[in-house]
């Protein structure tokens, strides 16, 4: 090996191991591992992370600025709103302990639901001349921008704590969960577009499908931002349920079926909601299935599954799959194409499951954004 | 590392409306104030029947 003159195998005495320089060059290498290697991986794995941050810190940054932009150009209220939504930013929730869990699902709807009037009330004070859909669009934004202000400061909280203590074995969970947190900050900052121009997200896919239904039908407010309304099919009566589109909102549609149960049994209930698909499975794709299919922190299925249980009631869900940034962004065209399927399904679970003369009972699950019925 | 870089996606929306009538599909571009199930217009190509919105979806841009 002769590089412009230079003899590589001299320089480095590769037939003679008692060169000082040959042994520096293997044997150093190994005692800085030994001694700095988990400092140089936390250096490696530091850098990364902070990219990652920037990032989380950028979307968080635009996702604010827009929703103020927002609130400012469309709502125009009278005060400055950027205080009072900077206020909200930082707003928490104190979940119920937990050490003795018997009873605590109504303690969590409690809290979640005074979260959630008072969300709302906030809002609606920016201003007088607010619509019910726009200040449940706003209310929408608020959300996305604050889930990506406690995901930057859960973050930053993991990567500082590591960088401080020099400690590596904290920051390795952290590089691990890195992808799919960046994932779901992408998707918060991308729905924001869709919250803003009112458009139909991929959760609102039960909605849609529960709202074709209703078309041609007698709507009435059963629940807090949730719709009911009757139909027949082949002899059987179907009670359709969702939330009150085209505002953003998941309706309540627990309180709903409480209601409905108070008046009159179905003989069954079908859920249609939209599924977080696996890895490999195709968006769009529908699958069937039995218990109730509704996400959320789980208040709305507790309750759900209690009154089926009381009133031994068989709950059949039909979801629609698609992933977690295609079911908070604008609804992707494989999902909108699925729901005459997902209806037609839904007919065939009826008539397989009910008698001529009984009840069904179709509860259209999701966001129901850009979606009337 | 730029050539390992994943490939943003970015979706255009677009606005399906049907006839009640004649049953006759148009997809257009989505403009602001759309929604799935709202009654937009009079069908040009029939006459008789009232467009709406069928479907609102987002596809690839290429």
């Amino acid at each position: 090996m002769d590089f412009l003159g230079t003899n590589l195998d001299k320089l480095f005495s590769a037939s003679d191991n008692s060169n000082p320089l040959m042994w520096l060059i293997w044997i150093l290498p190994i005692f800085i591992f030994m001694l700095y290697g988990q400092r140089i991986q936390l250096q490696v794995t530091s850098s990364e992370i902070n990219k990652g941050l920037e990032k989380i810190k950028l979307y968080r940054d635009d996702t604010r600025k827009e929703l103020i932009a927002y609130v400012k150009n469309t709502i125009k209220p009278s005060i400055d709103p950027t205080a009072l939504l900077d206020r909200y930013f930082e707003y928490f929730t104190i979940l119920p302990v937990d050490m003795d869990p018997n009873g605590i699902v109504p303690k969590i709807k409690h809290i979640m639901r005074t979260r959630e009037d008072s969300t709302r009330d906030q809002v609606k004070s920016l201003s007088p001349n607010i619509s019910h859909v726009q200040a449940s669009q706003v209310i929408n934004i608020l959300e996305a921008v604050t889930t990506l202000h406690m995901l930057y400061k859960m973050v930053r909280h993991f990567f500082l704590t590591a960088k401080k203590q020099n400690n590596f074995p904290l920051i390795l969970p952290l590089q691990m969960m890195m992808p799919f947190i960046l994932e779901e900050a992408e998707a918060l900052k991308v729905a924001v577009s869709a919250f803003k121009q009112g458009q139909p997200i991929g959760d609102g896919i039960g909605p849609m499908i529960v709202g074709k239904m209703m078309l041609d039908t007698e709507k009435k407010s059963i629940a807090l931002e949730t719709v009911m309304s009757e139909k027949e099919f082949e002899g059987r009566k179907l009670c359709l349920l969702k939330a009150e589109g085209p505002a953003a909102t998941v309706g309540r549609p627990a309180d709903a079926l409480e209601k409905i149960f108070a008046q009159s049994k179905p003989d069954i209930i079908i859920m249609v909601d939209a599924a977080l698909k696996l890895e490999g499975e195709d968006t769009g794709s529908i699958a069937q299935g039995f218990g109730a299919a509704i996400g959320g922190i789980g208040t709305e299925r507790f309750q759900i599954e209690e009154v089926a249980t009381k009133h031994n009631i068989p709950i059949y869900a039909i979801v629609i799959k698609q992933s977690i940034k295609e079911a908070i962004t604008l609804m992707k065209k494989e999902i909108a194409d699925s729901s005459d399927t997902a209806s037609s399904q839904v007919y065939d679970i009826v008539k397989s499951n009910t008698k001529t003369g009984q009840c069904a009972l179709v509860i259209g699950v999701g966001n129901t954004l850009g979606v009337s019925q | 590392m730029r050539l390992f870089k994943k490939k943003e996606e970015v979706l255009d929306p677009y606005t399906v409306e049907r006839c009640n009538s004649c049953n006759k599909l148009t997809k257009r571009k989505f403009k602001e104030g759309d929604y799935v199930f709202k009654v937009t217009d009079k069908c040009i190509s029939c006459g008789n029947g009232n467009l709406m919105v069928d479907k609102i979806f987002g596809e690839v841009v290429k």
